[in-house]
């Protein structure tokens, strides 16, 4: 990602604070494949998927003024889409507030197979699923993980430890 | 972070997903009708419509004799032996009552076969037919179909939300191409009498739209001598290194279908909403000291206070008190070394050391025609999850990915079930040991049974 692009898109956090759709629409943009990768992992299915990050959109757009550090924009969106996954499930099941969720047992898999890390999830079960996503791909701390998912910060670390385990097995050899 | 940590950082920074195009679509479609005014709260407007619409339809139930089906979760559970409850398909079958009503909408037919319920469980078993997009794809050659989902409203109310029903579906194809499928409601929290009315309410059965309500009877007065229920209302604070709780112990279940202690919280002023983080490590042991397993579960968040129930096995009801430990997890570092060189299956039972506190023990291998069972205990205090080993051949190949781990809630055993392997192979097991955890006996909590 280049110097330029993220300038601009921090000048975007403040400016969609402001009302400015555009720039808004910039940060989704920016983000949407981190929003389908975690909701396709939570929810297995497309539909659902593009359902929570459309829920996930209008939530964000009419809560952006709340948003405290403006670069946490990012993370905090992720988290506004995972509390939309889940109610999703709730709709399901009429749960309230769920934080943490293993459905019918499914494979994450998306259009780009090939690679291996995002293959081998396949292989984890869904709780550390979710804690390796967001914290390989998104960069999030243990912490911000903890927060986002509801459960303290050691279990987050235990199921990290646990997938990094069946992640060595599994691509130990390849990289 | 370790090297590891780094590659894998790496490597998952450099691997993109796609997005579909409908996606693309759905994105551009939901930024382009995003509200002028950002105080119009859309999507609460669109929510309160459904529901009225919901409550306007009109329930196009259709009111078939009761039929006993005796066979119906026998021939749920013969049909896979896998599946999520198979080690309690007696007690379902012994505490059911058949049903057999079909509705029929938009070319899908629903069955609810048979309704089995305690004081812990509503457990309605199904069978979908018709035209549908039944599957979806699952880990190697395996399908796994979609579970149908639905509102249940008990004597007119909605079913009370519960932390332990998402772990509660489970669902195949049977070579007929039908959905047979079972769900098992948490009602817990639903104070009912021996004998109500449930209804059961779809309206999308994997992707395609319908009306499918279901109106029947229920009686869990079968199950009730089997049955023991404990109001606690039990308070306790509870202080970890980085947060506190204020936690009671509302009630101890024990029922045929699983045993269930319910714990509230109310959560302090700080910190607020998404920062909570909710009560839910802890270890519980029997009136003779002796460890009880707690199943994995869900936990849900709230805004002041929340509910959360969690199942356990290995105490039955003449247990006199339990005692809940809370559990502080310290570290990631393991106790006790990961093992990737593998244990060889020989001598069993074989104990695999997880940490200073409890330990796995392989109680036996059943290699047959079907598929591979390998069935284990957990002894000592052991976290709540599963997954902690994996089988390897003597190519050092992981061939458990596809397993699927059921409990035999009556035995207190735990069972992976792996696709069938040649029993003259050498196998090893590799397993993950757990990461530094201390019990905090100082907010120890004795939970009075009698």
């Amino acid at each position: 990602m280049d110097y330029k692009h993220e300038q601009l898109v921090d000048m975007d956090v403040p400016m969609a604070k402001n009302g400015d759709g555009e720039a808004f629409g910039r940060l989704i943009h920016k983000n949407k494949h981190s929003m389908y990768r975690i909701a396709k992992s939570i929810l297995k299915n497309e539909y659902d998927a593009e359902d929570a990050i459309g829920a996930a959109i209008l939530h964000a757009y009419a809560k952006i003024y709340s948003l405290r550090k403006n670069e946490n924009f990012s993370h905090w969106l992720l988290k506004i889409l995972i509390n939309e996954c889940y109610a999703i499930i709730r709709k399901r099941t009429k749960e309230i507030y769920t934080s943490e969720f293993i459905a019918a047992q499914g494979t994450y898999e998306d259009k780009h197979n090939d690679d291996e890390l995002t293959n081998s999830l396949n292989y984890l079960e869904d709780d550390q699923k979710i804690v390796v996503i967001l914290f390989y791909y998104e960069d999030m701390s243990l912490k911000d993980i903890s927060k986002t998912l509801h459960v303290p910060e050691g279990t987050v670390k235990s199921r990290l430890y646990r997938a990094k385990g069946k992640l060595r097995d599994i691509l130990g050899n390849s990289i | 972070m370790d090297d590891f940590d780094i590659l894998l950082k790496e490597k998952a920074q450099k691997e993109r997903v796609d997005i579909p195009d409908s996606l693309e679509a759905k994105i551009m479609q939901t930024l382009n009708d995003l509200p002028q005014d950002r105080k119009i709260r859309k999507r609460s407007v669109i929510a309160v419509a459904v529901a009225v619409t919901l409550l306007m339809l009109p329930i196009m139930t259709v009111y078939s004799k009761d039929i006993a089906l005796v066979s119906s979760i026998v021939e749920y559970f013969q049909g896979n032996s896998g599946q999520r409850y198979s080690n309690d398909a007696g007690l379902y079958e012994k505490y059911s009552i058949g049903v057999s009503k079909t509705i029929s909408d938009n070319g899908v037919s629903v069955s609810i076969d048979s309704i089995a319920c305690d004081d812990n469980f509503l457990v309605l078993f199904y069978t979908v037919e018709g035209d549908v997009e039944k599957t979806f794809k699952g880990r190697g050659e395996d399908t796994f179909p979609r579970s149908l989902f639905g509102q249940i409203i008990i004597n007119g109310k909605e079913k009370s939300p519960s932390n332990n029903d998402s772990y509660n579906y489970d669902a195949y194809l049977t070579p007929e191409g039908r959905l047979k499928g079972m769900i098992r409601a948490d009602i817990s929290r639903d104070s009912l009498p021996s004998e109500f009315n449930i209804e059961f309410l779809a309206n999308e059965i994997c992707g395609k739209k319908g009306q499918w309500d279901f109106k029947l009877s229920v009686s869990k007065e079968a199950a009730t001598k089997a049955t023991k229920v404990v109001t606690v209302n039990k308070e306790a604070y509870i202080k970890y290194p980085t947060r506190e709780h204020n936690i009671k112990i509302e009630k101890v279940s024990f029922t045929p279908f699983g045993n269930q202690i319910l714990i509230s919280e109310k959560y302090g002023s700080t910190p607020k909403g998404e920062d909570r983080i909710t009560f839910g490590d802890f270890a519980l042991f029997d009136d003779q000291g002796n460890p009880v397993d707690v199943l994995p579960a869900s936990i849900m968040g709230g805004v002041e206070s929340v509910e959360n129930s969690f199942e356990f096995i290995k105490c039955n009801k003449d247990s006199r008190f339990l005692t809940l430990v809370p559990v502080c997890h310290t570290d990631n570092a393991p106790e006790i070394p990961y093992n990737p060189a593998g244990v060889p299956i020989e001598n069993l039972p074989i104990e695999l050391k997880l940490s200073s506190q409890g330990s796995l023990v392989i109680e036996k291998v059943d290699f047959s025609g079907i598929d591979t069972r390998v069935y284990y205990t957990k002894k000592g205090v052991v976290s709540p999850i599963t997954g902690f080993f994996h089988l390897i051949d003597k190519n050092g190949q992981n061939i458990s990915a596809q397993a699927r781990s059921i409990v035999d809630r009556e035995q207190g055993l735990y069972v992976d079930i792996l696709p069938k392997l040649d029993s003259n192979e050498k196998y090893k097991i590799v397993y993950y040991t757990e990461g530094k955890f201390d019990l905090l006996y100082q907010y120890k909590i004795d939970i009075p049974l009698m």
